[in-house]
């Protein structure tokens, strides 16, 4: 009986960590994921000198692969190109931000007394990258 | 009691293992970001030079201009701070970065924090580039920027385990074809 009382006040806090290896290591994975997605839709946006409508589409394709809808992602990039100059300036830059949502980060979030709201978060992968697209004259 | 003892123990451990596993996760990206943010700064650096010397045939980077744009790129694509502090509990010290800039002319010019610290005339191709902080070397055969960032130590929360310095090393080569 005395075991069974002791049993009852630590599983709940044992068994809540197991879960969380398996959530970090999905968590991981997917910002991983993201980050290499956005990057090669980067590379590519340098080249034509903005994020085309072809880019944008894989590069949304590949994210939903990783298991969101296409209303949870959000795309803010530079649509208009811009081109190679000779000085610099922040205008001049290809703009990105690629957001996705982490939906829980806590396993055991009700145990620990998390709302579901306050276990989730929006992660971002933003920057600028310089155009390599030439002027035609 | 025994029993409560050891699980508590269990807890204990456990937790650490889970702490590390996520410092650790953390570590690995921001090592990803440094790298990629030194991609981006040494692509858009190597993207100015000046068109006189291009012309007779000698790429001779532009290091006031690239300088400015490796700054703007690593506060933008890292979120620093403009002292290049980074708000997180992770970097404790402000991001040092390193610019190297290897001349059609054989110069070698390496800048710190937008301040220039060495320059070499007879550097002449191939040239054996080491990078003091990383241990990084290159045999460089054309004109090419390289990018240091050295974001310091990474802050363990375990405190027996030592914080790792957080630097990552790229760089863009204009090769004639």
């Amino acid at each position: 009986m005395k075991e069974l009382i002791a049993s009852c006040v630590v599983l709940p806090l044992l068994l809540s960590m197991i879960p969380q290896y398996g959530i970090d290591v999905g968590n991981d994975r997917t910002m991983n994921r993201v980050d290499n997605i956005v990057h090669s839709a980067k590379e590519t946006a340098r080249e034509d000198g903005c994020f085309t409508s072809e880019n944008i589409n894989t590069m949304t394709e590949r994210l939903e692969e990783l298991g969101f809808t296409s209303d949870e992602i959000t795309v803010t990039v530079t649509t208009n190109p811009v081109y190679r100059k000779d000085s610099f300036d922040e205008k001049n830059m290809i703009d990105y931000s690629v957001g996705v949502p982490i939906k829980k980060i806590i396993a055991a979030n009700e145990f620990f007394g998390i709302a579901d709201d306050e276990n989730k978060m929006i992660y971002y992968v933003t920057g600028s990258v310089a155009s390599e697209l030439l002027e035609s004259e | 009691m025994k029993s409560i003892l050891i699980s508590l123990a269990t807890i204990i451990v456990l937790l650490t293992f889970t702490v590390f596993q996520i410092d650790n996760d953390s570590f690995m990206r921001e090592q990803e970001h440094l790298k990629r943010a030194a991609d981006d700064c040494s692509a858009a650096a190597s993207l100015y030079y000046d068109q006189e010397q291009f012309a007779m045939g000698t790429k001779v980077f532009n290091k006031a201009v690239g300088n400015e744009a490796v700054l703007y790129l690593i506060k933008r694509n890292l979120n620093l701070n403009s002292d290049l502090t980074f708000d997180s509990p992770y970097f404790n010290q402000a991001f040092d970065y390193y610019v190297y800039y290897f001349d059609g002319d054989e110069t070698m010019t390496e800048y710190k924090n937008g301040q220039l610290v060495a320059e070499k005339q007879d550097a002449k191709f191939p040239y054996s580039f080491r990078e003091e902080l990383t241990g990084y070397t290159q045999e460089v055969k054309a004109a090419t920027v390289i990018v240091t960032i050295d974001a310091g130590p990474f802050n363990y929360r375990i405190s027996f385990i030592n914080d790792p310095e957080c630097v990552r090393s790229s760089g863009y080569e204009y090769v004639n074809y």
